[in-house]
């Protein structure tokens, strides 16, 4: 069922009809009208197709989550629902008023006023003079900027700056709510400020599409998903199967025919020699090597190490760190008091460390090392040698999975007249 | 869930036209947006007088200065041709400038404002037609003083007001249509930005504008009249300088130049700033 683009839209109804995008990769750019003359050519280009007949609907009130990793196409189909980018074939039509949330201070000059800033701003983003007029008091409010709001911005803090475009930004009252990467920008309380938001916008019935490779954010707003891989639409349902969908190609394209032995990065490795991890794999309950496991899951970090020199019970351990570089955990096996055993040249040991996995959904990596009988000294450190996903969706923020349970009970007010600590 | 299988990077794509949007949604859509244009032109008055002590006055100043010397220079000093040869000048200068500021100041709005281009859609076209209307005001400020000074000399043009308002309005469109294709060629070409204040250096010698048309050898005068800029000044010479009537011949051709410029200019923008935010 193809639509017509020129039938006439729904408020906060989307129509994306086999849309194809183009960019053009130059190889020698001439920049200039002289280069092009003087080479009687035209420039030497290709037509990179960052979207290949896309197609979609949305119903005013949906909620789309655009799914896909970095170069997917997924930004390039937003500038195409927002009209920056004019599709090349195909078309798109929104109806009503469209409006991205984290565009922040786009058009703001440094020599104008905070307040001259905040009107410019505004009606770049779509809105009227009358609705700036009404948020006026709560924009400076919100932005702090006080007495500096009829200074120019270009003497406002960096912060100053951030939260004046956000207090304008977060005015924006589209049909047609598109959001980038929302988990990109700001602190934290920008971003519970933009989940507010877009539960607002959620609760008014508007239509959102939220771009992101993060399935977690993707889950907790949307209903539906499209996942794009190269610039084509490969499924289409639930975000929730999508997200799934989508993590499990991840890890395929990744590891491909599973090799655990990740490429030797000298920067990342170093130590004084004499013993040398060989090899780091995870080993499910079966004893398969795997790269992606599942909440609760029994695993094994398996270790071959090998010995140049004679070594007297050596530190065996490893860290296990998030993907944004927290560390999570560590195991050593000099907390435990284990004697390792004596070793000459040439020995070979594996070190299998048993595991329960309690981690939430995400991207997770695993550093071992090798030290010294005291742990003084460290022999060879593989620095984030096994990368590795824990699967499914989760709703919950954080990393670690602590089985916690809750219990509620009405307290008698008489109760609380006792003191609190029981040493007061 | 419904999966599918990726088109092939080899796939070519259907070469279907791109469906022009009709004139009644760009309408609209200009007419839904207009508080955008009125906050471009206002940001560009303000920022060109922030940290100016005198602001607009120095827009006053200009012309005032240019009067004050022609007037010393052709009446005192260099004591030859036409009558009133100040005014003559400032009624052809004070309009080109008008032009040439124009098309000079617009020819990189859209290079310059990329930033803005990336990330948020707005009709491109306010970017130059900003720029024009901003001048616009200074053309206005510069010939109420003119219009002071000639009240003062006894030469009483205000019957002839609403042709002058006329001139004003179709040199505007003529302006906004060679600004708009300024602006636009020079996102493909960076060259054009640097041609530009070139091209208008040998344009000003082209027109009459420190001389009359009348003193042109004849031979020259067929040239002269395929200079758009010829008729312009000569549509504000009328009012200004004689003041007498302008011809209908006069006022149509200056019709019919606007016209032409502003309806190709636009449509020559429009093509182009489809691929706007992939060449800035």
């Amino acid at each position: 069922m193809s639509r017509r683009g020129s039938d006439p839209l729904k408020p906060g109804e989307v129509s994306v009809n086999n849309l194809w995008e183009s960019f053009r990769i130059f190889h020698s750019r001439p920049r200039g009208l002289k280069e092009r003359v003087l080479r009687f050519q035209k420039s030497v280009h290709e037509d990179f197709w960052a979207l290949r007949g896309v197609n979609f609907h949305l119903e005013p009130g949906e909620s789309l989550a655009v799914i896909g990793s970095n170069g997917s196409g997924k930004s390039t189909l937003l500038k195409c629902l927002t009209r920056i980018l004019a599709p090349d074939r195909g078309h798109v039509a929104v109806g009503g008023k469209v409006a991205t949330l984290l565009e922040l201070g786009a058009g703001f000059h440094g020599d104008l006023s905070g307040r001259d800033n905040i009107f410019l701003n505004g009606s770049i983003l779509g809105m009227r003079k009358k609705e700036l007029e009404k948020a006026y008091d709560a924009i400076v409010d919100y932005a702090g900027v006080g007495e500096f709001i009829d200074n120019p911005v270009r003497n406002y803090s960096s912060g100053m700056y951030v939260r004046l475009g956000f207090a304008v930004a977060v005015n924006v009252d589209p049909d047609v709510l598109l959001i980038d990467e929302i988990l990109a920008v700001g602190d934290a309380s920008f971003q519970e400020k933009c989940y507010e938001k877009m539960y607002e916008f959620k609760r008014a019935g508007k239509t959102l599409v939220l771009v992101t490779h993060d399935v977690n954010a993707a889950a907790s707003l949307c209903d539906r998903a499209i996942l794009l891989e190269s610039g084509s639409l490969v499924a289409e349902g639930t975000t929730r199967e999508v997200g799934a969908a989508y993590l499990q190609r991840l890890l395929t394209d990744q590891t491909g025919a599973t090799s655990h032995q990740p490429p030797d990065k000298p920067a990342k490795r170093w130590g004084l020699g004499g013993a040398r991890v060989l090899s780091v794999e995870i080993l499910d309950d079966g004893g398969h090597s795997v790269d992606a496991v599942a909440l609760g899951d029994q695993i094994v970090l398996r270790q071959r190490v090998e010995f140049m020199k004679e070594v007297e019970d050596p530190v065996f351990a490893y860290i296990l760190r998030a993907d944004n570089g927290t560390e999570l955990a560590t195991s050593t096996s000099l907390r435990r008091h284990i004697k390792t055993g004596r070793y000459k040249p040439g020995d070979v040991v594996e070190v299998r460390f048993a595991q329960t996995m309690n981690l939430l959904p995400g991207r997770y990596v695993f550093t071992v090392m090798v030290a010294n009988r005291d742990g003084s000294r460290w022999l060879d450190w593989w620095d984030d040698c096994l990368p590795f996903h824990v699967l499914g969706i989760a709703g919950d923020k954080g990393f670690v999975h602590l089985e916690s349970s809750m219990e509620l009970e009405a307290v008698e007010p008489a109760s609380l007249s006792e003191p609190r600590h029981p040493g007061d | 869930m419904k999966v599918f299988e990726p088109v092939p990077t080899s796939a070519v794509p259907p070469a279907t036209r791109k469906r022009a949007r009709t004139a009644g949604r760009k309408l609209q859509e200009l007419w839904d947006s207009r508080e955008l244009l009125w906050s471009f032109v206002v940001r560009d008055l303000k920022i060109r007088y922030k940290n100016s002590v005198l602001g607009f006055a120095w827009s006053l100043l200009t012309p005032l200065a240019l009067m004050v010397v022609f007037t010393f220079i052709f009446t005192k000093v260099f004591v030859v041709g036409p009558r009133d040869f100040a005014i003559l000048f400032l009624a052809g200068y004070l309009p080109w400038q008008y032009f040439a500021n124009s098309v000079v100041n617009s020819v990189a709005v859209i290079v310059n404002n990329s930033d803005l281009i990336k990330k948020v859609y707005f009709p491109r076209e306010f970017l130059p037609v900003a720029t024009v209307l901003s001048q616009l005001v200074h053309l206005a400020l510069s010939l109420a003083v003119l219009g002071v000074y000639l009240m003062f000399k006894g030469h009483n043009f205000l019957p002839y007001l609403p042709v002058l308002l006329l001139a004003m309005l179709l040199l505007t469109f003529f302006n906004m249509g060679v600004s708009m294709v300024f602006a636009a060629a020079n996102v493909r070409f960076r060259d054009i930005q640097e041609l530009t204040p070139v091209i208008f250096l040998l344009w000003f010698y082209g027109t009459p504008i420190f001389y009359s048309f009348e003193m042109v050898p004849a031979g020259y005068k067929t040239l002269l009249l395929l200079n758009p800029m010829t008729w312009y000044l000569d549509l504000f010479r009328r009012v200004l300088y004689f003041p007498r009537s302008p011809s209908a011949g006069l006022v149509a051709v200056a019709f019919g130049l606007a016209l032409v410029s502003f309806g190709l200019g636009y449509g020559v923008f429009l093509r182009l700033a489809r691929t706007f935010a992939k060449d800035v």
